[in-house]
């Protein structure tokens, strides 16, 4: 059990390609990709076969969390383009274009921070559809991964979010 | 037979082999060289604060070395048992504690005075109002009824070396109202005492008139009480020096005749002579501010010198500046004997090795006592070609840590609190949580400074700035803790993030403020560790 603690889609470069290759791969298996978007939670996606192809290739990291894995999998389903260059906290706070406000309010955002992991993969999907579907990959998937386990992914948010909008409310 | 604390076994002890004992003032070097005595034992810390200066005081009154050479002589051989006890007996009439007056810290004089139990000896026991308001949660009252005279005048001493404002014309200590102490401590309870005498001619030309050595100018309760009914002041100019260490602003007079058989509630010894109260009355000796006691630091303000008091916080690496090396930018000065151990003494001893500064005091509130505080630090021997530069560099890394302490507070309360500007309260725990945490690695830190300038090498910028990432990191774990950021979803995340913002852009190696107290080049050369 130990090692999968060190399993992070930002740090660690192999699970970050895999990820990205698996998520690049939705492209060309649309139907996969239109079945994980018709999911209204992570127990359906577990039942698809494109999750099930991701599952396999991350044997190789010994255990894996099933549902977190599920869950950034329906997740990652609606993304369109991947933009590493900030952080997905700061994508949130960033002006919406022809406004002063961010794209996700800050009410918006601290009712986020309130929730469990098996509570996020709606909200996320709606955050990620605010976005245009331009997102930075590896930090949402590591975000969601570890979500519940320390709260310092939910702090590191709060810094990006407010050091990026300090105005929003 | 007259209790005299010269002839008593009375003062509590430790030997190197552990074992505690009693012993009288002259036994202090007894068995030196196979089971040396190596600490003072009392059961309250700040009797043990007592019992050093009393012993420091009896030593510098009687034999004082006359020259360096001579202290030398007797750091490296002590003077033999004998020698001691005929030398402290020339004063030991000074010293009986019951019996026929004079005695010891007690009026000349005593009259018809106010009667108080025997525990208001004890500084921390409430005063009558304290009682009344049902204030003194930390004092159980009552506990002491009785007292041994060993103890009876061990708290007296106590009390009139630290004596707070009583309230009424009961006059403060010589030094002022809980004044703060540092001993250099060495590796026997004799070398503890000798490192802070000084040389008898130095002593005797700087502080108080030498040409007075009646008892009384020496020891006060031996003839009249200077009083001050009209604030009437007592200077060095009208006393010897050597009565800094037996000054006696407080009236008093126990009441012997009281006296009972059976356990000490203090020490718990049995005795057939239990003290139950002492009379006394205000308006006692009036110092004023123009002493100069060379136990304590002081600082400089215009022309004249105020005592260090003990302070909340505790004594950690932040008191260096003022308790070992000059602090320049606030007028504080170490003790007299720090100044002359570090400049005269540390160089010629064997081996130069490090010894402890041991710092002491009452915290008082006024008239109520909140805290005892006590810490150690080291005194490190410096080479003369290289003390200003180092001394230079240790004041920056304090500063700048005053600096980042500051903020860090300032930060963690604009977290917690939405108007932090409105908030009362002492958040000093948090400074205190920041300079413990950093001491550790304070010490490291100057140790590689020492070598660096030993050495002459060129690692002065990359040890600064290793220093100020220490203190960033503990800042940023103390601010995460009292910002309770690690529950940012129950605490208000936009508060906390701010604050947080604000830290950061604050705890920068590029920061102005930062760089001019650690004199930073303006790109720092080494910038790559994180
Ligand atoms: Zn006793």
């Amino acid at each position: 059990m130990e090692q999968n603690r060190s399993l992070s889609f930002v740090s660690n470069q192999y699970a970050r390609d895999v990820l990205l290759e698996w998520w690049k791969g939705l492209e060309n298996s649309r139907g996969d990709r239109a079945a994980l978007r018709r999911c209204h939670n992570p127990t359906e996606v577990a039942f698809n076969p494109a999750f099930h192809r991701l599952r396999m290739k991350f044997k190789h990291f010994g255990y894996v969390n099933p549902e977190s894995l599920a869950l950034i999998a329906g997740i990652l389903s609606h993304v369109r383009s991947n933009n590493e260059k900030v952080h997905f906290a700061e994508q949130m706070a960033a002006p919406r274009s022809g406004s002063n406000n961010a794209c996700v309010s800050g009410l918006r955002f601290r009712r986020l921070l309130k929730l469990y992991d098996n509570e996020l993969f709606e909200p996320l999907i709606r955050i990620v559809h605010m976005l245009d579907g331009t997102v930075n990959i590896p930090v949402l998937a590591n975000s969601i991964y570890w979500w519940n386990v320390n709260e310092s992914t939910r702090k590191e948010w709060a810094f990006k979010y407010y050091e990026k909008a300090p105005s929003e409310s | 037979m007259v209790y005299n604390l010269i002839n008593e076994k009375w003062i509590p002890v430790r030997r190197a082999n552990g074992k505690k004992e009693f012993i009288a003032p002259w036994q202090v070097t007894d068995d030196i060289g196979s089971n040396p005595i190596v600490s003072l034992d009392a059961n309250r810390p700040d009797f043990n604060g007592a019992l050093i200066q009393f012993l420091i005081g009896l030593v510098q009154t009687t034999i004082a070395p006359k020259k360096d050479r001579n202290w030398m002589t007797r750091f490296t051989e002590p003077p033999k048992v004998d020698e001691l006890k005929t030398a402290f007996e020339i004063v030991s009439r000074a010293f009986n504690v019951d019996g026929d007056r004079p005695r010891f810290m007690q009026d000349f004089k005593p009259d018809k005075w106010e009667s108080n139990e025997i525990d208001k000896l004890l500084v921390e026991i409430p005063g009558d109002k304290t009682i009344k308001d049902n204030t003194d949660h930390f004092v159980k009252r009552n506990s002491i009824k009785r007292m041994c005279l060993a103890c009876s005048a061990l708290a007296l001493f106590t009390l009139q070396t630290n004596a707070p404002s009583g309230g009424q014309g009961h006059r403060v200590s010589l030094r002022g109202g809980g004044p703060l102490t540092t001993i250099i401590l060495g590796d026997t309870l004799w070398q503890t005492i000798w490192l802070n005498v000084l040389n008898e001619s130095d002593f005797l030309d700087k502080y108080g008139n030498s040409s007075l050595i009646d008892d009384a100018s020496i020891f006060p309760w031996m003839g009249p009480t200077h009083t001050s009914e009209k604030d009437q002041l007592t200077t060095p100019e009208h006393v010897h020096p050597a009565h800094m260490f037996w000054g006696m602003p407080r009236r008093i007079f126990l009441d012997i005749k009281s006296g009972e058989s059976g356990n000490c509630d203090l020490c718990n010894q049995n005795s057939s002579n239990l003290i139950t109260s002492y009379i006394t009355k205000n308006k006692g000796t009036y110092y004023g501010s123009s002493w100069h006691h060379t136990l304590t630091p002081y600082r400089h303000e215009k022309s004249d010198l105020i005592s260090i008091k003990g302070q909340p916080g505790g004594i950690t690496f932040r008191h260096w500046l003022g308790f070992v090396q000059n602090d320049r930018k606030n007028g504080n000065e170490p003790a007299v004997v720090v100044h002359t151990f570090r400049l005269q003494r540390q160089p010629s001893l064997e081996n130069k090795k490090t010894l402890q500064l041991w710092a002491f005091g009452y915290d008082f509130d006024n008239m109520k006592v909140r805290c005892w505080y006590e810490g150690k630090m080291p005194l490190i021997n410096v080479e003369d070609n290289i003390r200003e530069n180092y001394e230079s560099a240790i004041e920056q890394l304090i500063r700048v840590s005053e600096l980042i302490s500051d903020n860090v507070r300032k930060y963690a309360k604009e977290a917690m609190f939405t108007r932090p500007g409105d908030v009362k309260g002492d958040f000093s725990f948090i400074d205190n949580r920041f300079w413990n945490n950093a001491e550790p690695e304070f010490y490291t830190t100057l140790e590689k400074l020492r070598v660096a300038f030993s050495d002459g090498t060129d690692t002065i910028v990359e040890i600064k700035l290793k220093w100020l990432n220490t203190l960033f990191r503990i800042g940023e774990q103390l601010f995460d803790e009292y910002s309770q950021s690690n529950q940012i979803d129950v605490a208000d995340p936009k508060r906390i993030a701010l604050a947080h913002r604000n830290l950061r852009k604050f705890n920068q190696k590029n920061n102005k403020q930062i760089m001019k107290i650690l004199y930073l080049p303006d790109k720092p050369t080494i910038s790559k560790n994180k």
